[in-house]
């Protein structure tokens, strides 16, 4: 058995022996200064360094230390990374002034909701490019007043994406307002930040009362208008609108659009009455929704347990409010993908599920089984075994699966498999270790971050990754 | 060495699209090549496809008599070389295809002739032949010359080119393709099984739903979705997971390959390796996604940056019934 | 009995690359080897008729390349192929497919395999092109594109079918030995498992060089190529074009690709 390093210098240690690159970038954030040197070395190559700056969850010290490489194309990859630094993406603008990536650079950089604010202003108002100023007024995590400021440029083609970002606020959508083409302006009305007063009429396009009907600030009455609207999408957008009243539901439930109905029986709100009227839709997507609304009444799901479409029985088995003797039925359907909604309920029967597992084949059916908190150990210790991948993996996201069983997980052939079983909260710092020298590099770069943030903050012990 | 020769293709009594496509590259660069477009179609009966080759532009259209009904490698090899030997081209067309794939490279490895396959462009550069083709999973372009090759073969991709519709007088003569003895032996066609509840492989429209759908009653209204657009449902594997859908909706790596594929909607998927494995051939990706910087958008054919549930819902309201 | 398999280390881009200052490819800093993705598959069909036929059957893969390509010969070892052969030296450099097959046949010619299997094509450059090539250098039968394979080793038959444009499969009867080039597709391919990994550790890698396969100076790199590659460049438009415009414009365009799609 290996010991498990007992501090940080130890786990540096192994990785600069092993001149593990993946190793060394996730420590990284945890050691000192010192020991940060020794591991920088190992990506002291440029192929590395271009590499880590890809690399999906390359912690922000990282970043932070190859932008010190000054190297215009590992800037580029910097100013799109979702780790990058703020402070270091305002230093990637700074260096964005003069060089020739400057274009390159800038659109990234305006992309980047991680970006400043204070970055964003210094810019909006003077900046030529089309695609940078486009990629601002695109940016959900720019301030208003940035969107404000791009707005007041009057660039038309920048138009629609302000109206569409959610970062603009009901100041920005009243000056876009003013010269708004009919699209734009449907797309205003459904905005969460529509101006109140442009709530209040009801527009002559089907668009835009659509989108208008969609919005949860709608005052009721524009509501009950648009909820007995000529079109279909319009009174389908209503029905879908949380703030429609429940007392309109009942003629929406009635209504002859199939799209319609389809949408009202979603309704968490949605008067028993009516749900049961829709359980009996010829239209079967209707009777699939209302099989899986919680309020629908256990008579009208038993019911709808006897439907000859598969996929409404199946709509049952997920159904939240679904009764135990239900479940049980419907454990033993014909139809393996309804057996298979049974199996992933957090709520079937440790029995249930022992009776499904016997003779059972189909893969989706044993891994909702594997990863069933319910399910015996006795039948993980089959599962873990399974020779299909999937089976495997679903005990590993099994919570109360036991240390023994996950253990074997450590040596099953897919390296996915390696790197998840590393969270599961019943492995042993011991077991994980193990892996620390895993063929794959991903995996070896989710143990070093588990052990780095282990040993790097032992004041919370027990957190997992 | 002057002019270009085509070789034209058929399956099951048809004359493949590719073909026309084909000589409209040829006519193309007709007068670059300072020589004549010669048509060439190997078959047991290739008279029968004579009319459908005599397009503008075409000079000859030479029915080549095999004693071969079905496509043989080694035959077409043979005919082929014979067909050169008695026209000297400066530039060989093929489609890019399965059966050309079978013996285009070694024909070209056998008589040492020039080689490109896959190309989508072909020109003379101060009379030297340059054939442009993808690299690096088609991210880059790459220019291919041909350095003391008086002849070359091009393996061309299909649908690049439209054909050309006006007729055309070329003559239209025969010969007989060169008997060559038999190696392998052509048994029979067969259609992929078609049918079964979820098909991916067999499927040529996808609608593919990832991890921004967030929850598994989200699932719901992209299943309606596909149905509505008359697209196959699939999804990225965190969703087969999670048990929201099943495990044979999954494409990519350790799921289905969208083998016929010709149109992808990927929507709320970020675009894994493994999740492409399954995809990245696919002709016309569309791809939806919150996230601009989602490397799904690196193989799309068309992007949306935008939230799949507002597509989805406006996709759903648009969709003429 | 013997099986040659003939594997490729494949390069991939990510974005922001840089090209050579000579404009003829990519600078190698920016490209990130794998195994090419077909090789995964032709491997295992062989592993396959080797575990069919109770262990007779020696599975060697080939590969042409330096020796980085180390790491993707272990990769096949560990999966249980015998051993590995790597042929290199800078002569190799410039090399386009033919030459690479010609390299390839001459190994071919010194091991006397029954079956030559190679991947379709590979994932970075789909010249779809070394495997045939290296068939016509050996004389032998080939089929490209095979997706499904019966063949008992030792059989002076194979049946195959090969998957043709548009679902439609040809079956086809081939005289062997034979050159078959694997589709994706025709099995699933196993990982290694981690004990497998070490083993491989142990298992040999011969590197040869051309000259001792008896090749001239003018079979390979460019002397032995039939194309060479002239230029690289980024292509003008990216390959997605971004639909703009708000929801409803985007999904109305939306529409029209799909009713194309459909030939509405
Ligand atoms: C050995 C191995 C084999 C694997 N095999 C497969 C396989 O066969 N198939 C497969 O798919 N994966 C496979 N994977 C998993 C793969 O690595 C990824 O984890 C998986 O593909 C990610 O799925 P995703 O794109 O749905 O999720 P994510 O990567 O989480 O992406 C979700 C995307 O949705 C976007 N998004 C979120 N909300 C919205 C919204 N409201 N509107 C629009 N967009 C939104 C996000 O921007 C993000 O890009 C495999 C992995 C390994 C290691």
């Amino acid at each position: 058995m290996m010991t498990v390093p007992k501090d940080l210098s130890d786990l540096v240690r192994h990785a600069t022996e092993k001149k593990d690159v993946y190793a060394a970038a996730a420590l990284h954030p945890w050691v000192n200064t010192a020991q940060r040197r020794l591991l920088e070395d190992l990506w002291g190559e440029r192929r590395q360094a271009l590499l880590l700056a890809q690399m999906e969850g390359t912690p922000a010290t990282v970043l932070e230390q190859l932008f010190a490489l000054n190297d215009a194309s590992v800037d580029a990859r910097l100013a799109r990374h979702g780790n990058t630094a703020p402070v270091v993406l305002e230093k990637l603008f700074q260096r964005s002034q003069a060089g020739a990536q400057r274009q390159r650079l800038r659109r990234y950089l305006v992309a980047n909701p991680a970006t400043p604010h204070k970055v964003l202003l210094q810019w909006v108002e003077t900046e030529q490019d089309l695609d940078v100023l486009k990629g601002l007024c695109a940016n959900s995590g720019a301030e208003p007043e940035v969107l404000g400021l791009a707005a007041q440029r009057g660039i038309a083609a920048l138009q629609t994406l302000l109206a569409v970002n959610l970062a603009s606020n009901s100041a920005v959508l009243q000056h876009l307002w003013a010269g708004a083409t009919e699209g734009i302006a449907a797309q205003i009305l459904g905005h969460p930040q529509c101006p109140e007063v442009l709530l209040e009429a009801i527009p002559n396009t089907v668009l835009q009362r659509r989108k208008l009907a969609g919005n949860v600030r709608a005052p009721s009455p524009v509501l009950q208008a648009l909820s007995t609207d000529q079109h279909w999408s319009v009174r389908r957008a209503a029905a879908g609108n949380a703030a429609t009243a429940v007392a309109l539901l009942t003629a929406l439930s009635r209504d002859e659009a199939e799209a319609v109905r389809r949408a009202v029986a979603m309704r968490p709100d949605l008067p028993v009455t009516a749900a049961a009227w829709l359980a009996q839709d010829d239209d079967d997507w209707v009777r699939q929704v209302v099989a899986r609304n919680a309020i629908t009444a256990p008579e009208v799901l038993e019911r709808l347990a006897q439907d000859a479409v598969m996929e409404v029985r199946r709509a049952v088995a997920r159904n939240p409010a679904c009764p135990a003797p239900l479940v049980a039925a419907l454990a033993k359907d014909e139809n393996e993908w309804v057996r298979a909604g049974v199996a992933y309920r957090a709520d079937v029967p440790a029995q249930v599920l022992y009776q499904m597992e016997a003779g059972e084949t189909s893969a989706d059916v044993l891994s909702g089984i594997a990863q069933n908190a319910a399910a015996s150990q006795h039948m993980l210790q089959r599962l873990v075994q399974h020779e299909n991948p999937d089976v495997r993996r679903a005990v590993i996201l099994n919570k109360m699966a036991p240390r023994a069983l996950l253990q074997n997980i450590l040596q099953d052939p897919y390296a996915l498999h390696r790197g998840m079983v590393l969270r599961h909260p019943h492995l042993h710092d011991e077991d994980r270790w193990q892996l620390h020298q895993d063929p794959d590099p991903r995996v070896r770069f989710a143990v070093y971050g588990y052990f780095g943030r282990r040993l790097g903050m032992p004041k919370t012990p027990g957190t997992i990754i | 060495m002057s002019g270009i020769l085509v070789i034209a293709e058929h399956r099951m009594d048809e004359l493949r699209p590719v073909s026309l496509e084909l000589i409209a590259v040829a006519v193309g660069v007709k007068a670059q090549a300072s020589g004549p477009v010669t048509v060439a179609i190997i078959a047991n009966d290739p008279q029968k496809y004579a009319q459908a080759l005599s397009v503008q532009g075409v000079d000859e259209v030479i029915c080549v008599k095999s004693a071969v009904v079905e496509f043989d490698p080694d035959a077409y090899e043979a005919t082929v070389a014979a067909l050169i030997a008695a026209k000297n081209p400066s530039l060989v067309l093929l489609p890019h295809s399965v059966n050309s794939l079978a013996y285009a490279p070694a024909l070209a490895a056998k008589t040492g002739l020039g080689l490109a396959t896959d190309a989508f462009k072909v020109e003379f550069d101060a009379g030297a032949l340059v054939a442009t083709r993808g690299g690096y999973g088609q991210k880059l372009n790459v220019e291919v010359d041909f350095p003391g090759k008086s002849t070359v073969v091009v393996t061309f991709r299909a649908n690049v080119c439209k054909p050309i519709d006006a007729a055309g007088s070329p003559t239209v003569t025969q010969m007989d393709a060169p008997a060559t003895p038999a190696r392998g032996q052509h048994k029979k066609y067969i259609e992929a099984a078609g049918g079964g509840d979820v098909d991916i492989p067999g499927s040529e429209f996808i609608l593919s739903i990832g991890r921004g759908v967030g929850e598994e009653d989200n699932v719901e209204q992209f299943r309606e979705l596909a149905q509505t657009v008359g697209a196959e449902l699939g999804c990225s594997r965190p969703i087969a997971d999670a048990g929201w859908l099943p495990k044979s909706r999954q494409v990519g790596q350790s799921g289905k390959t969208a083998a016929n594929c010709k149109l992808y909607i990927a929507m709320g998927i970020s675009g894994s390796v493994q999740h492409m494995a399954g995809m990245k051939h696919v002709e016309n990706i569309v791809a939806v996604n919150t996230d601009p910087k989602a490397s799904i958008f690196h193989i799309a054919r068309y992007g949306i940056v935008g939230d799949i549930f507002e597509i989805g819902e406006e996709l759903r309201n648009q969709f003429p019934a | 009995m013997k099986i040659l398999v003939t594997v490729k280390q494949v390069a991939a881009v990510d974005d922001d690359f840089e090209i050579r200052t000579d404009g003829r490819d990519v600078d190698p800093d920016f490209l990130i080897h794998d195994l090419n993705e077909w090789d995964n598959f032709s491997l295992e069909e062989a592993m396959k008729i080797k575990e069919a036929a109770g262990g007779e059957v020696e599975v060697v893969v080939v590969s042409v390349g330096p020796e980085s390509v180390d790491e993707e010969l272990r990769k096949c070892l560990a999966k249980g192929a015998d051993r590995a052969i790597r042929v290199w030296d800078d002569s190799v450099e410039g090399s386009d497919p033919i030459a690479i097959a010609r390299i390839i046949a001459a190994v071919a010619k010194n091991e006397a395999p029954d079956m030559l299997f190679a991947g379709v094509q590979a994932s970075d450059h789909s010249y779809a092109a070394t495997g045939i090539a290296t068939a016509s250098f050996l004389g032998w039968p080939h089929a490209a594109v095979v997706s499904l394979l019966n063949y008992t080793p030792g059989s002076k038959m194979a049946t195959l079918q090969r998957e043709l444009e548009g679902g439609t499969y040809a079956e086809v009867e081939l005289e062997c030995p034979a050159v078959l080039t694997i589709q994706l597709g025709i099995n699933v391919p196993r990982y290694a498992s981690l004990r497998g990994i070490k083993q491989a550790a142990a298992k040999p890698i011969d590197v040869l060089t051309p000259s001792a396969l008896g090749l001239a100076a003018t079979d390979v790199g460019e002397a032995g190529s039939l194309s060479r590659v002239r230029r690289m460049y980024v292509p003008a438009k990216g390959q997605a074009e971004l639909i703009e415009g708000t929801p409803a414009e985007q999904v109305a365009r939306l529409v029209k690709i799909i009713q194309e799609f459909k030939g509405v």
